[in-house]
């Protein structure tokens, strides 16, 4: 099974999901061929190409076919809306997507919050908007691109949407989650040429990894 | 010396130069080649259409380039060949009696993005099929679809799904409602994880078939077997997937069916698709080099019954970036005097008669002596072959 998901190539993201994706592939019996995150960006093992790339960048790879298939989290999909097929849950990587804001605003509506002009800080605009648009509010949303924490402590934002695993960030810099706005876990995202063109492989791939997944995710949510 | 101006074109838009173009126009000869030997005969589609009619044909309005018109009218940059077509066919319905027609096109088809270094304009080349039925209609744009993917020399594939199979299977399983709609809304945004979970809470019988249903992909016969063990109708196929059956078996009687790849899961681009749908994807490239289906429900009349219409597209700029440059004609650079001019003009057109480029340059006297003109300006490419006379 594992024989037949040879050709493909695969992104992988860098970075926090890294490991835990080679931990996934090794139980799937299809490594990665490597260790620990390596420095070069592109290697082959087992008749399988792999990319390394950020992964925000992770959608792009495979929506252009540079990858056929690919592992990013849900947040990443939900901000990138890129015309992807979204194959498989891989059940790790996982947090939340969230709403947050300074721990004395917790019960307060968002309206209370500010009632001038809502400021929301986040590395997801798109999700921010959508979120927000479905509770009819409008709020200015601040692109940012790290230590989004920051925004309201220093008082550029009244809220944050961002992922969160443990709150332990948030609770540091004196922040609460207000409200769930998405669970997050890691996905098997394939190209549609390559869904396709090499269906076998990518289907042996999928049954391999849905075989070592860590648990059977219930439930209707995500 | 002065800074030169800079002028950019909007965002997903670009000039051609030389080389693509003719890259471009060899991929347009070939399609409208094969095409017309079918029977297909040009049409040139009005570039701009009032966006009331294209409303009502079903344009997604979200992606449409809008333009005001003199009379502060709503108009769109045509968004595809298709519905331009219809427009045009609607109004000579009452005179389209049995016979069908073939139309063709190669256009630009302009689209609104995102700004994200998407284009905003394709070039299509494109046909209609107007008064055949399934499976004759299918058999023959498929193969026509075939044709024009083997231009690519590469590996392909053509995907066919069926718009009214999903609904069909909704209903058998006897779902409706939000709960049909949130299934629906999965499979479009291609989120299967999603759809999964969806189909989780429907009753176990529903739950199970739709969980094969996303594996209802691949070689025609094989996806025609497992559906009659794995259905839930027994040995007798759904209708959509009778018609596609169909199509498959006669298209594989003439030797044309091989890249073939059913996909029942695939939902159609646009609303207005009401049969077979149909996606080209060739190895190398991300994304489909042909788009089309069927759309007998746009070509109806008031109480009268709808005539059978069906075609595709293909982008033509993909198919041409897949394909080495065409050879350049030989040319011969004729460098002449102002004495000299008649003399290079005849050796110019005697040149010409033998199929070879003939380009005429005067030298210029710089310092006392004759030189010739640099070459062709940086960026717009050279000839392969370039002979150069010089008559001084």
């Amino acid at each position: 099974m594992v024989d037949a998901a040879r050709g493909l190539t695969i992104a992988v993201p860098k970075g926090r999901l890294f490991s835990e994706v080679g931990e996934l592939f090794a139980r799937a019996g299809c490594s990665l061929g490597v260790a620990e995150e390596p420095r070069r960006l592109v290697w082959e093992h087992e008749g399988r190409r792999f990319l390394l790339a950020k992964p925000v960048d992770i959608p792009v790879y495979v929506r252009y076919g540079v990858a056929d298939v690919g592992i990013v989290g849900k947040d990443v999909l939900l901000e990138a809306g890129e015309d992807v097929y979204e194959l498989l849950d891989l059940g790790i990587g996982a947090c939340r997507l969230v709403v947050a804001g300074r721990k004395e605003g917790r019960g307060r509506t968002y309206r209370e919050v500010s009632p001038q002009a809502l400021r929301v800080a986040t590395k997801y605009p798109r999700v921010a908007r959508e979120f927000f648009a479905s509770r009819g509010l409008y709020p200015d949303v601040i692109a940012l691109s790290g230590s989004i924490e920051l925004a309201p402590v220093v008082g550029l934002a009244d809220l944050i949407v961002d992922i969160v695993a443990t709150g332990r960030t948030l609770r540091e810099n004196g922040l609460e989650e207000y409200e769930t706005i998405a669970p997050v876990t890691a996905r098997l995202i394939a190209n549609r040429a390559s869904l396709r063109l090499k269906d076998e492989a990518i289907a042996a791939l999928t049954a391999c990894l849905e075989s070592a997944l860590p648990v059977r995710l219930p439930g209707p949510e995500g | 010396m002065g800074e030169v101006a800079r002028f950019s074109v909007p965002v997903g838009f670009g000039d051609l130069l030389p080389e693509e173009v003719r890259r471009r126009e060899r991929v347009e000869r070939e399609l409208l080649g094969r095409f017309s030997a079918w029977g297909y005969l040009p049409f040139v589609p009005s570039a701009v259409e009032e966006a009331k009619a294209m409303r009502a044909l079903g344009v997604d309005e979200a992606q449409a380039f809008t333009l005001i018109g003199p009379r502060g009218e709503l108009l769109y940059l045509r968004p595809d060949g298709t519905l331009p077509v219809v427009r045009f066919l609607k109004n000579l319905l009452p005179h389209l009696a049995d016979v069908p027609v073939r139309l063709m096109y190669a256009i630009d088809v302009f689209r609104r993005t995102n700004g994200g270094g998407e284009r905003a304009t394709w070039r299509q080349v494109g046909l209609e099929l107007v008064g055949l039925s399934p499976p004759w209609g299918e058999v023959e744009v498929l193969a026509l679809a075939e044709e024009a993917l083997s231009l690519s020399g590469r590996r392909f594939r053509v995907a066919i799904g069926h718009a009214r199979f999903f609904p069909y299977l909704l209903e058998v399983l006897g779902v409706s409602g939000g709960k049909a709609a949130s299934l629906h809304a999965a499979l479009r945004e291609r989120d299967w994880v999603r759809f999964r979970r969806e189909a989780q809470l429907l009753d176990p019988g529903a739950r199970e078939i739709l969980a094969r249903f996303l594996s209802w992909r691949g070689g025609p016969a094989s996806v025609f077997d497992r559906l009659v063990r794995e259905g839930p109708w027994g040995a007798d196929l759904p209708p959509p997937v009778g018609e596609l059956k169909a199509v498959a078996e006669h298209l594989d009687r003439i030797g044309r069916g091989g890249a073939l790849y059913v996909d029942l899961p695939m939902l159609p681009k646009h609303a207005y698709y009401s049969g077979i749908v149909v996606e080209g994807f060739v190895a190398g490239t991300g994304v489909p080099l042909l788009v089309g289906g069927r759309y007998d429900s746009l070509l109806t009349q008031e109480g009268k019954r709808g005539l059978p219409a069906l075609g595709f597209a293909v982008d033509a700029g993909l198919l041409a970036s897949l394909l080495p440059p065409p050879p350049s004609p030989p040319v011969v650079r004729i460098l002449f005097t102002q004495e000299r001019f008649s003399e290079a003009f005849r050796e110019a057109e005697e040149v010409r008669r033998t199929g070879r480029v003939a380009v005429l340059e005067p030298l210029r006297d710089v310092a006392g002596a004759s030189v010739a003109a640099s070459s062709v300006p940086a960026g717009l490419g050279v000839a392969e072959s370039v002979e150069v006379r010089v008559l001084s």
